[in-house]
């Protein structure tokens, strides 16, 4: 049967919505079963260092509270980032990759462990200490050696990315309420400032490695492309030029728990230069660009478009480019790379990278073949993971308030990356991905919570509908 | 109810689109990003009705009156508008096609992606107006609304639910043919139809109502039903009857 055009358009965007949703989803039932009205002893964290929201303070004294523990948070994660560029300078990689994978480890183990006992607790699970220290150390190493270093099976280290964004963003749920909302608002203003200030250290880290052409270590999370290339070229590795040096927008480390007080983040420095030095290209980036790229730091998007993917379509419709007929069949795709933010403690800082670059085609089509080893560049698409701890806390915090506020506030962030994934096929610019999905979510967050629940349930519970 | 009631009241309100969504749409990401943003827009509208007429809930019973009109009205107006960014997507997306020299977009192709769009607002409708109801009815007891002691309040709504997700779904067909079509009756046909169903939930408020309202309520959804099934029966030409001519292979028999 001959594809028709609705077969292959939009296959990338899809391939980042449903790990998004599936990591939101899995937030939303870890709370609606463990905390449904928020946590009840509060977590020491740096988050709230300044001030700790008692249930009773008045209103102006928790909108303060939560706006001098948001204003130190982001300092703290501006602080971090900014060492994480300064290491990322002077090439301290091995140092990051260590840090990195500690990070997992402790993300993994450690929050993991909690998250366990909680949920054995909640269902009267028969379990004996020894087998749960096995398993729970077994998880975390596998966790760890597949996101960093090993070659394994991309769904194991999709999963492990998703396990990895799920816990941390259940440690954010357990802060108090004020503090959440207006945590996730900073941060969104934050990631405009990283990115677009010409002095903010995303841009800064975007700029380096660039002119480096090396990867940033950060915990990247990449969709395998979904689209069967239907131009067979010559292998990739023949065509890429600098295999072992690819500019690939790695890993983010996952946002560390703030009550430990640890930045956690691994770099996926280590597994990229694993697999550089494989000689094969990665996944990512397989050639030097030949336009200037646009970079977005924070959480970004890294999504490299197949020939009628949906951004690199937007693109050249849109701008009216003329896409030379070579351009299109091989599958050169502006490679939009996103880090994602992991603002939670310093130490995520060294995550946090971010921008969404745009690549210009290339010639050599390479990423085509890549589809013929299995990697796949084209069609790969790559979100930063503190993008996903990010919408998985908001939506976490909705779903402490009702399910209603849970639906409204995914389709709010699902519209808002949408949203942001065009304005980059337009703009073709460095964008940060989280603001306009935080926006959008809070937004729909208190409309539905004031306005649209009362007037369904009265609807309904009248049994009229429409 | 405990956990089977609630899964089961879930799966009366979404397991046709549930089936739907399997077969004509996962396959497709284009149409799953379709049946996205088309809840989004529609969640926009219900947000604009709420802002419009919270201040007249809880209130008096003939309030439901102007106010059911008005948010049809919304709605079909969304609808419209929708139809209006549809056109622009369909020239992008023929656009596309020529630039990479595919087929540009059947007659099928236009029929999913209304299937796509309405299937999109049925199950906005159904997630906010049962789904969210429902987390009370995986507990261990039941609810009953005073008007209606036949039913569960979680079992009207879970049918009235399924009713309005058939019908949204197949009126956006309808409308996505009338309008490229330009035929008056069925353009009509639609809000109308809508209004009709909307209406007739107020018999719900009657004491006893629901044992008639349920059953209208699925009426009109069969309604709508045929005359999209007869719709498109006409549009992939009755002739070839067989399922091939569905398919993208046989272009000839297209439109």
């Amino acid at each position: 049967m001959e594809k028709g055009i609705l077969e292959m358009v939009g296959g990338e965007i899809i391939g980042i919505v449903s790990p998004v949703s599936i990591c939101m989803l899995l937030v939303v039932l870890l709370v609606h079963t463990l905390t449904p009205h928020g946590s009840s002893t509060s977590v020491a964290t740096i988050a709230m260092m300044i001030y700790n929201e008692q249930p009773n303070d008045s209103f102006v004294e928790k909108f303060k509270g939560g706006l001098l523990n948001a204003i130190v948070f982001v300092c703290i994660v501006m602080l971090v980032t900014f060492v994480l560029v300064g290491l990322f300078y002077f090439r301290f990689t091995k140092c990051l990759r260590v840090y990195m994978g500690f990070s997992a480890f402790t993300v993994l183990a450690w929050m993991g462990g909690i998250v366990a006992v909680e949920l054995i607790q909640f269902f009267s699970i028969p379990i004996d200490i020894i087998t749960f220290a096995i398993c729970l150390v077994n998880f975390a190493s596998v966790g760890v050696m597949a996101v960093f270093f090993c070659r394994m099976p991309i769904v194991l280290i999709q999963g492990y990315l998703v396990v990895i964004g799920m816990l941390v963003a259940f440690w954010f749920t357990k802060l108090p309420e004020w503090t959440t909302w207006i945590l996730l608002v900073a941060m969104a203003i934050y990631d405009i400032v990283a990115v677009l200030a010409p002095g903010g250290p995303l841009n800064m880290l975007v700029e380096l490695a660039i002119a480096r052409d090396e990867d940033i270590p950060a915990l990247i999370y990449e969709a395998r492309p979904v689209l069967p290339r239907q131009i067979s070229g010559p292998p990739p590795m023949s065509s890429s030029p600098t295999p072992a040096r690819t500019r690939r927008w790695s890993n983010r480390r996952a946002p560390r728990n703030p009550g430990v007080g640890r930045g956690n983040s691994g770099s996926n420095s280590a597994l990229d230069n694993l697999r550089t030095s494989n000689g094969q290209p990665t996944s990512l980036i397989t050639e030097p660009p030949l336009a200037p790229e646009v970079g977005i730091i924070g959480s970004r998007l890294v999504s490299s478009t197949g020939d009628a993917g949906m951004l690199n379509s937007i693109s050249t419709v849109v701008a009216g480019h003329q896409a030379t007929e070579s351009n299109v069949d091989e599958d050169t795709v502006p490679l939009v790379s996103h880090g994602t933010n992991n603002s939670s403690t310093a130490a995520a800082l060294d995550g946090m990278e971010s921008g969404m670059r745009f690549q210009g085609s290339d010639q050599g089509g390479s990423e085509s073949e890549d589809e013929g080893l299995g990697l796949g560049v084209s069609g790969a698409v790559k979100l930063g993971l503190g993008d996903f701890i990010f919408y998985s806390v908001l939506v976490g915090r909705a779903a402490m308030y009702d399910l209603m506020t849970v639906y409204a506030c995914y389709l709010a962030i699902i519209g808002g990356l949408g949203a942001t994934l065009i304005l980059l096929a337009v703009w073709r610019r460095a964008l940060p991905a989280l603001p306009i999905s935080i926006t959008l979510g809070v937004v729909f967050y208190f409309l539905t919570r004031l306005i649209l629940d009362p007037f369904v349930v009265d609807l309904a519970t009248h049994l009229v509908v429409f | 109810m405990t956990g089977a009631g609630g899964i089961g009241y879930a799966l009366i309100a979404l397991g046709p689109a549930f089936s739907l969504f399997v077969t004509v749409i996962a396959s497709k990401p284009f149409l799953i990003l379709t049946v996205l943003g088309s809840a989004m827009m529609w969640l926009v509208s219900l947000i604009a009705s709420g802002l419009l007429w919270r201040a007249f809930l809880p209130g008096a019973v003939w309030v439901f009156l102007p106010l059911l009109i008005t948010v049809v009205a919304i709605q079909e107006a969304v609808r419209i508008y929708y139809w209006h960014l549809y056109l622009k997507i369909e020239d992008f997306l023929n656009k596309l096609a020529t630039k990479v020299s595919k087929q540009q977009l059947v007659a099928t192709d236009k029929i999913q992606i209304a299937i796509a769009s309405g299937l999109g607002h049925g199950i906005a409708h159904s997630v906010f107006f049962c789904l969210s109801l429902l987390t009370p009815a995986f507990g261990p007891a039941t609810y009953y609304v005073d008007s209606c002691v036949h039913m569960p309040l979680f079992l009207v709504a879970a049918f009235t639910a399924l009713g309005f997700l058939l019908l949204h779904t197949f009126s956006m067909v309808i409308a996505f043919n009338a309008l490229a079509g330009d035929k008056r009756s069925h353009q009509l046909f639609v809000p109308v139809m809508h209004l009709c169903a909307a209406l007739l939930t107020l018999v719900n408020l009657l004491p006893g109502g629901c044992i008639a309202g349920v059953p209208l309520t699925l009426m009109c959804a069969v309604v709508t039903m045929a005359v999209a099934g007869k719709i498109v029966w006409d549009k992939t030409g009755s002739g070839s009857g067989d399922l091939n001519s569905l398919h993208r292979v046989h272009s000839a028999s297209r439109l």
